[in-house]
């Protein structure tokens, strides 16, 4: 009815009230040559944007802040949009024209989250760039915004087809059947807002859960919106995409796959260079935000290596590329001082993008004659990888693809989202590991050549994408994994490629065992009441942890900042490691979070850390040994150490009730008269005879009764270890000679107020890296299977021992 | 000649209020429930999200919004014998209860407004399950907004998954970082 009105109201306003501007009447010259931007110089549903930013329109690096922006308009008129309101539908449709996949109300521009909807003038949106500057942003985010959905939608339907078309030589695509008809390709049915005027100084942010960008404006030029500058619109908007791209597989009810959870992770450094890329698919142009942020606050960002901005010794040749793990801390705008920021380290991936869409179009595509085809060609095939790449490695049903069995990918459907975000997150390897699966098995089919030359046609070369891997430091990974990472191991007859390690050559892989505590300082402690009632309230509001326990009040009382661990208190430990090994470590993270390392509540004394000795509480499969039984049958065993759960510490497979729990890091020690033992924290309760309700997670969870980390902040990354060094020598200015921790750095513990002051504690934290030699895979060059990421096998060990202090 | 001046006003007056009706237009209907918590001092203030807040902080209105979505049901029958069972059993005051454990937690003056998405009901495990999809949006006095996404039992109000996280760029000064006060 409502819409009824508005049609009718809308005919009226239209027939009787516009007058009609002809084609022939368009004037937007004025005498000196400057386009006029007004109504009457468009046609209807047309306004004009700017193509580029104003340094590139300008060629201008100096360029004032005062720039009139309608001397950078063209003449040439821009579509924008028939409808009333800057809001628009998006439309697939098949080869006969058939739509089989729609969103009505698509995405949507308002100057900011307050501002009404700016109508068409005469169904026109063209607007004065200086006296209707905030209308004129609007219609340019706008029209930019289309611009790379429309692209987005276009390679998302030819990827599916490809897809479809390889299914007759095995392919499996990772596209679900019904992307289209269930709307999946879009946030199934939600609407994306654009705010180009948001009140957000020197900043933009992404926010998913309202689906919407914010762009703000320049600190010192506050007429200076972000949005002036199309590559920053991308850049955000890549952001919208990538995540819609990681849940092509999932539905809501199992939650949503975010590229990236903490404040820096491996998995938001990649997203942060797809973002970078992205600008590059749209515009073709290979570095971003000169104009918002490079031009008056010195934060450019360039996405290949032949750019004026990179330090000297960085080109495209293969030897001087930016290569994993030595350009992770790189900033191009401060060459000399190392920073640990997702942005600068997305780098090594978005470079390694551009790269291998220049090698596609020299190599595959070089018979086509027109450069912006095979540009265009070239983001196409890149395109449709990372769609591929993101829709299985984001699969929360587990299967990558339709029609396959569970624990594929992110172990289990009631474990995927913990698997996926915290126990085998994406990182350079795994990413790139699948990205090159996906790439040969589209492009590198014999059977399916899809490159040309005058002469003949061929498929890629795997020696090639290795060889250009390599010089990017990310072949990474011993074979493309298939078959991904199931229950009972690989199959020998499926195609599960070898890498030709004869292509390896910068690619450093490092044993974990040369990642150990380093002497003297083993952690540094973080316990001053500001600090970390601003931590904790901040990692509450951004959803990194849910709730602090409820023996500690919210303005942390007993937090006494002594530096040491005390009753009562929250406290971040940041574990200070050292890397003994001569080649540089890259994303080392460090797990605080419960795993399978006991049997019957005793610690297993089997692992690596061989602790504790017998005498003092631990425990081992001795009895399976002495009844002969052989080391492959006890691993099969549930309930012994050798045992790792396959189902994190539910009821596994043949079982009828639990027989390998998750357990917390922390055990505690019972000294008494003869003798001291490491006991879980349960046992430790009822030998103090403590109440249950007083435990830090109350009746029902007293297994981490005194001590716990907190869920959401159970792991912390170090973005790289330089070789023999700590994290705080790699990340130490040199000019400055300052650090300083982030978030990210800290994994947070509860202290009970209960825990009795002279007691010791024994940690077992488990550390691994991305550049890791035996952290992924097995002895026969295999990834692990998903499942024992929750034991001891690809881990290192790192044990802390403590004593409460009051 | 009265008759062609009323008219005429008429017109005009149909004009005005066509034209004040398409500037007010926003593209969807918005849902009216959800919760703002504000914190003041050691006080709580809940009130049921206005109109005006869920756009001047561009609060999700989604489409699928008061949808009961039922896991493993076979008919019509157990999907409404379901969503009956869901309204005797849950608390209806159940969103006010979380964001008040929610904001609580918080020290600094703060707005959050929850908003529920979602319900969906596992009726293939004994017990059924309940679960709610809500967005947490968290407004700082500085103007910072942060939000993100959860899968919340509204029994327990355990929040048993969160996603949708914000990501602010701050391409220009980075969060201040923390100095260890201590070490072993």
């Amino acid at each position: 009815m409502m819409r009824w009105g508005r049609i009718l109201i809308l005919i009226f306003l239209i027939t009787g009230c516009i007058p009609v501007v002809q084609k022939s009447e368009i004037k937007n010259n004025r005498a000196d040559g400057a386009v006029v931007n007004t109504t009457t110089s468009v046609s209807e549903g047309y306004g004009r944007a700017l193509p580029d930013n104003p340094i590139i329109l300008t060629g201008n690096r100096n360029l004032g802040a005062d720039v009139r922006l309608s001397s950078l308009l063209r003449s040439e008129q821009d579509f924008i949009t028939n409808n009333q309101f800057l809001l628009d539908s998006c439309n697939i449709t098949d080869s006969s024209g058939n739509v089989i996949g729609s969103i009505t109300e698509c995405f949507a521009v308002r100057n900011d989250q307050n501002a009404n909807f700016t109508p068409a003038v005469l169904n026109r949106w063209a607007f004065n760039p200086e006296s209707e500057k905030s209308k004129f942003i609007e219609v340019h985010t706008f029209y930019h915004t289309k611009k790379i959905i429309d692209q987005y939608l276009s390679d998302l339907k030819s990827t599916y087809d490809l897809g479809n078309s390889l299914s007759l030589y095995d392919f499996n695509s990772a596209l679900r059947g019904d992307t289209f008809t269930a709307k999946r390709f879009w946030r199934q049915d939600e609407t994306f807002n654009a705010f180009p005027g948001c009140d957000f100084v020197n900043n933009a942010r992404y926010e998913p859960a309202n689906w919407s960008i914010c762009l703000g404006f320049d600190s010192e030029f506050r007429n200076l919106k972000f949005a002036e500058d199309p590559t920053i619109i991308y850049h955000e908007f890549a952001h919208a995409l990538v995540n819609t791209m990681m849940n092509l597989r999932n539905d809501s009810h199992l939650g949503g796959a975010d590229l990236g959870a903490l404040f820096y992770d491996e998995a938001l450094s990649i997203n942060e260079g797809l973002a970078d890329w992205f600008s590059y698919y749209i515009n073709g142009r290979p570095h971003v935000f000169e104009w918002a942020l490079e031009r008056f606050s010195g934060a450019g960002r360039p996405v290949t290596e032949d750019d004026y901005l990179h330090a000297p010794g960085i080109s495209s040749d293969p030897s001087q590329r930016l290569s994993y793990p030595e350009f992770i801390n790189y900033d191009p705008n401060r060459p000399a001082a190392p920073v640990e920021d997702v942005h600068y380290s997305g780098m090594i991936g978005s470079h390694f993008l551009v790269t291998l869409g220049n090698d596609l179009q020299s190599f595959c595509l070089a018979n086509i004659a027109n450069s912006a085809t095979k540009l265009r060609m070239s983001q196409t095939m890149i395109m449709a990888t990372l769609l591929q790449t993101m829709a299985y490695l984001g699969d929360f049903t587990s299967t990558g693809y339709d029609n396959s069995p569970e624990f594929r990918v992110n172990l289990n459907p009631t474990n995927s989202f913990e698997w996926f975000y915290k126990i085998n997150p994406v990182n350079y390897r795994s990413y790139f590991q699948t990205f090159s699966r996906f790439f040969l098995e589209m492009y590198g089919n014999p059977s399916y050549p899809v490159c040309n030359s005058s002469t003949s046609s061929f498929s890629y070369p795997k020696d090639r994408l290795e060889a250009m891997l390599d010089s990017y430091g990310l072949l990474l990974f011993n074979s493309y994994n298939g078959d991904g990472n199931g229950l009972t191991g690989h199959d020998p007859n499926s195609t599960n490629k070898k890498v030709n390690f004869s292509n390896r050559k910068k690619s450093i892989q490092v044993d974990k065992n040369l990642l150990r505590s380093a002497e003297g300082t083993q952690a540094f402690i973080f316990d001053v009441r500001a600090d970390l009632v601003g931590v904790v309230n901040s990692l509450l509001r951004g959803g990194v942890i849910d709730s602090i326990s409820e023996q500690i009040a919210a303005d942390l009382p007993f937090n006494n900042g002594n530096g040491k661990i005390s009753p009562g208190e929250v406290v971040g430990i940041a574990l200070n490691l050292v890397n003994e090994s001569n080649s540089s470590m890259g994303g080392v993270q460090i797990l605080s979070n419960d795993w399978d390392h006991t049997r019957d509540g005793k610690p297993c004394n089997s692992f690596e850390d061989a602790w504790p000795l017998t005498s003092e509480g631990g425990v081992n499969d001795q009895v399976e040994i002495n009844a002969g039984m052989s080391t492959e049958d006890i691993a099969n065993k549930p309930g012994t150490c050798s045992y790792t759960t396959r189902v994190n510490g539910d009821v596994e497979p043949g079982q009828s009730s639990i027989t390998d729990p998750t357990m917390p890091i922390c055990f505690m020690q019972i000294r008494e008269e003869k003798s001291t033992t490491w006991v879980n924290q349960e046992t430790f309760r009822k030998h103090i005879a403590l109440e249950k309700n007083l435990c830090l997670g109350g009746d029902n969870e007293t297994m981490d009764c005194f001590i716990r980390a907190v869920k959401g902040a159970d792991n912390s990354y170090y973005s790289r270890l330089g070789p023999k060094q700590t994290w705080t020598q790699t990340l130490t200015d040199p000019e400055t000679n300052n650090f300083t921790f982030q978030s990210n750095n800290i994994l947070i513990f509860e202290v009970s107020p209960w825990i009795p002051p002279g007691t010791s504690i024994h940690c077992r934290f488990r550390a691994r890296f991305t550049n890791c030699s035996n952290c992924w895979t097995d002895s026969n060059g295999e990834d692990l299977r998903d499942f024992e990421y929750s034991g001891p096998t690809p881990f290192k060990i790192i044990p802390f021992e403590f004593i409460i202090i009051d | 000649m009265d008759f062609k001046k009323r008219f005429f006003t008429l017109i005009g007056l149909l004009t005005v209020f066509s034209f004040a009706y398409f500037l007010s237009y926003t593209p969807k209907e918005i849902p009216e429930d959800g919760f703002t918590f504000k914190k003041q001092g050691k006080a709580t203030q809940v009130s049921p999200t206005t109109r005006a807040d869920i756009k001047k902080y561009n609060l999700p209105s989604p489409k699928e919004k008061e949808s009961f979505s039922v896991l493993g049901a076979k008919s019509k029958k157990e999907v409404q014998d379901l969503e009956k069972a869901y309204r005797e059993e849950i608390d209806p005051e159940w969103i006010e209860r979380l964001g008040k454990k929610m904001i609580d937690q918080q020290t600094d003056p703060v707005k959050l407004f929850v908003r529920k998405i979602k319900t969906f009901v596992n009726a293939e495990q004994y017990p059924i399950q309940y679960k709610e999809i809500v967005t947490f949006t968290y407004r700082e006095d500085n103007g910072n907004q942060v939000s993100y996404r959860a899968i919340v039992d509204p029994l327990t109000l355990n929040i048993e998954k969160r996603w949708d996280r914000t990501i602010i760029e701050n391409p220009i000064e980075k969060p201040r970082g923390l100095n260890p006060s201590g070490r072993y």
